[in-house]
This record gives structure tokens, sequence and C-alpha cells, in this order.
């Protein structure tokens, strides 16, 4: 029997009458998430993609059945912003930025230590005492009527024992886990995120800017990225087992920083200090505003080479909210004020209060 | 996680205060006078007192002295612009040009010394 000229027939049919689609575009929910996580996370464009794209297909109902929704790996340096990426996402679905569990895996060095995590089984010690911290309770704490979905955090995972592997390898893979007290709970509503700097010396290497920050002017190429990304994976092969990395949906490897990157994320941090004013005080709250110099200060301060950008909101709060709060506290900033934060030659930093006319030629430029 | 009330009839210092204790992993709760702090006391345990010296109505040292009546040990840090003066139920006095970050300080010496004692009852 031929069916060529048939099936012909209907292949020009099909075509003429398709209409094209786009597979990359994103629902108005995840359009939503994608714009505050773009407003919020800097150069690391590959995370917050590989985010949403596991976030889309968690929304329309099309995630593995009894599996966890997304399995993420994130590579890179300390400082690099792969706990940050999940407390942005935490803030943008629950309003929290600490609206996720985190399970520190270096502190479950000890095949002991489990008991933490899942609880004692009955007749040892600790049991009914110790409160698990994987429990289902805990798991949906956050889910909302509208949003049934939990981000647990797995942190420098390259330190977890060997029962907490055999732990994770479970949950990676079926989405259970079994409580000390025979309990059973469920992850299939959770993304799975794992974070762990293994490979940070070398790519270091690579970028010749110090672990996780490209403090010098950045090497001239064009893969640098890429190449990062591939030793940064070959890494992670060499250090994780199969088992594991087969039971990943995606690995990120997070880029290094560049001075006008950071430079960004100090602009960031400095707003978040001024929502947070206006928050805890209210609508008579007081601004202010930092002089090149004093940024310029705050990022030789705030960033280093060993914990990238790790310590830069410390050194903004030790800094300028303390500073602020002392100038409220002796009652020389009141409500409606602005305050111009600069630095000395000597280093010192030096806080004055902006005139209303002098604020509003300062806005004007 | 400790609870501290922070008691300033300056309600922006009172919550820029809070804020910080926040970010520092504390639970705060402000109070802008002393009958709220403690109606607070009515209402809730709190591990730590910091309130303000002068404040219209019931003074600070007046609010700690309530205080340290229903519980004779509670750790209270008083805030100042002033001398601090003579009270044996203040734990630490604290002046107020130099709040931060030595608050945080004493916040952390009192509740050590709180669960010492704490220890020491049991014990």
């Amino acid at each position: 029997m031929s069916s060529g000229p048939s099936a012909n027939n209907s292949t020009v049919l099909e075509e003429t009458t398709a209409q094209p689609l786009d597979a990359t575009r994103h629902g108005a929910a995840t359009r939503e998430i994608e714009e505050f996580l773009r407003s919020r996370i800097v150069g690391q464009s590959a995370a917050v993609d590989a985010v949403l794209e596991i976030y889309q297909i968690f929304l329309v109902g099309l995630s593995a059945p009894d599996r966890p929704v997304g399995n993420l790996l994130f590579l890179g340096p300390t400082g690099s912003g792969k706990t940050y990426v999940i407390e942005v996402l935490a803030e943008a679905l629950f309003g929290n930025p600490h609206a996720f569990i985190k399970v520190d895996c270096a502190e479950f060095q000890e095949h002991h230590e489990i008991a933490k995590l899942i609880g004692s089984p009955p007749g040892y010690i600790g049991h009914m005492h110790t409160q698990p911290i994987l429990t289902q309770e805990a798991l949906t704490r956050w889910h909302t009527e509208k949003l049934k979905l939990t981000l647990l955090l797995f942190d420098e995972v390259e330190k977890a024992s060997e029962s907490l592997w055999q732990l994770m390898l479970g949950i990676l893979d079926k989405a259970s886990l079994t409580l000390g007290d025979n309990t059973h709970v469920d992850l299939s509503q959770c993304i799975i995120f794992m974070t762990s700097n293994v490979g940070a010396p070398e790519m270091s290497r690579l970028a010749e800017g110090g672990l996780g920050f490209a403090l010098q002017a950045p090497i001239e190429d064009a893969n640098l990225d890429e190449k990062i990304a591939r030793t940064a994976t070959e890494a992670a092969r060499r250090k994780f087992s199969p088992e594991f990395m087969n039971r990943l949906d995606k690995v990120v490897v997070f880029n290094t920083l560049r001075p006008d990157q950071l430079e960004h994320i100090l602009e960031l941090e400095l707003e978040k200090v001024q929502r947070r004013i206006a928050g805890a005080v209210g609508q008579n709250h007081f601004t202010f505003r930092c002089t090149p110099g004093i940024k310029q200060w705050l990022l030789r301060e705030g960033t280093d080479p060993k914990y990238g950008a790790r310590h830069l909101k410390r050194v903004i709060e030790k800094n300028i909210v303390y500073g602020l709060a002392n100038l409220v506290a002796t009652g020389q900033v009141k409500g409606g004020d602005c305050v111009s934060i600069g630095i000395r030659a000597d280093g010192g930093l030096t806080f004055a209060k902006i005139a209303a006319t002098a604020r509003e030629e300062s806005a004007a430029a | 996680m400790k609870t501290i009330l922070v008691v300033d009839d300056n309600e922006m210092l009172c919550c820029l205060a809070c804020d910080i204790l926040r970010t520092e992993g504390y639970r705060a709760v402000p109070a802008t006078n002393a009958a709220e702090a403690l109606r607070a006391f009515e209402e809730e345990e709190f591990d730590l007192l910091v309130t303000a010296f002068q404040m219209p109505g019931m003074s600070g040292l007046e609010l700690a002295r309530a205080v340290r009546n229903r519980s004779p040990r509670f750790p209270v840090i008083v805030m100042t612009g002033f001398e601090p003066v003579e009270c044996e139920h203040v734990t630490l006095w604290l002046p107020k040009q130099y709040l931060f970050p030595n608050l945080l300080e004493k916040i952390r010496y009192c509740l050590a010394g709180a669960e010492q004692e704490s220890e020491k009852t049991l014990g």
C-alpha cells in the first residue's frame, strides 16, 4: 500500500494552517516574578533563567509526578550570590526573603546528626524531644491558598555526610522522606536547591581576579564565562557521584562579578536600606544620599577577594544604618530630613543634613 | 529566638532600633511609652527590656521598677542622653550618643548573663 501522496498532502495542509508558537515565552505570573528577580539579581541571569523555567513548569502543572518540582545545583565561589537568589525568589513568591528551609550540610557531618533533620527513631535518646527540621508542617509553613510550593536549600552540599547523601538521593529521586518516627514526608511540591563552591579555586584562576570577584581588570575573553562554567561543572562531576549528578535538572554556574556589577549591587543594597527605613519608621521617614566617595569606600570595605560581596551588607549596616540610627537617637535627624553621607580624606565618615533648597537642586541635577 | 521589648517615645528611633535588632536575629517589639510596654508584658514574655530614660508620663526607671517588681532579676538596659543615676533596677546604662553598635554588645552581655542565671537556678 502506498501512503506517499496522501501523507505529503496532509503535511502540506498542516504546514499551511499551522500557527507558529513560542515555547520560550512565559505566562503573566512568571513574568511578574521574572521582573522582580531581574531587578534584584545582578550578573546571574543563568540562575534566574533556570529558576523561572522550573517555576513556569510548576505553574502549568507539568512537573514530573513523584519528583521534586526541580533539583538545581548552584556552583560558584563564596559571595557570588547563590543563597541570595533563593532569598530573592522567596521574597518574590511569599513576600519574605526568609520563606525557605535551609539545611546547612556542614552541620551534618556526623552520622548521628541526621536526627536533627528527621528526628530520632523510637527507643533512641532524644526521641520525642528532637523536633525534626524536615516535617510536612515545616514544608507547608509558607504555603498560601494560591501557591503550594516550598523552597528547600541544602547549603554547601559538598560537606554532607554519607548518611545525608543517602537521604538527599532519596529526596531528589522520589520526593519522599521517612522520619525517625516512621512518618512519611512528601517533597513533591518542593524546589530543591543545592549550593556548592567546588571548583572555586580553578574558576578563580581562570578569571585571575581572586575568588569570586574580578577586582582587577577582567580578562578580555568573550568565552571566559563559558570556560568558567565548564571548569566548575567538571569539578562537580569529579566531586559528586553520577547518581547525584543524574538526578539534577540543572547545574547553574555563578559568574564572576565585574566591578560595574558590584557597583550595581551596592546601589541595590543602599536602596534596600532606604526602603527599610521607610518601612520601619513609616510615612514621616527621612532619606539619605551617599557621595561617590563613600560608595567607593563601601565597595572597598565590603567586597573581598575571598568572600565576594558577602560583607557588603554588614559594612553598610555598621557604617550607614548604625550611623543614621545614632543621629536619630540624638535628635539630629527627624522625619522629612535628608542626610548626605560622605567620607573625609582620613577615612572618617561624614553625615550632613541637606537643606530643602539644596536637596531640590541636587535632585534636579 | 530572644524577644526584646524596646521602649522609646521617639517613635522613629524605637522603630529603627527594632529593625536593626531584627536584622541581628532578635524578635523586637516596639512600644512608645511605659503604659504600652506594661501592657505588652501582660500579653507576652520577653527576655530583655531596652527603654529610654526620660519619657512623658512614666519614666524608664519607673518602668524598670515595675518590671523588676514582677520579675526581680529581669535584665533591663536604659538608654539615656543624660548622666546615669544610681538605680538597683537597671542592669546597664547606655549613652544615646553612642547607641549603635554598643546596644548590640550590651544586649548580648545581658542575655548571656540572664542565661547563666537561669542555668544556676536550674542547677
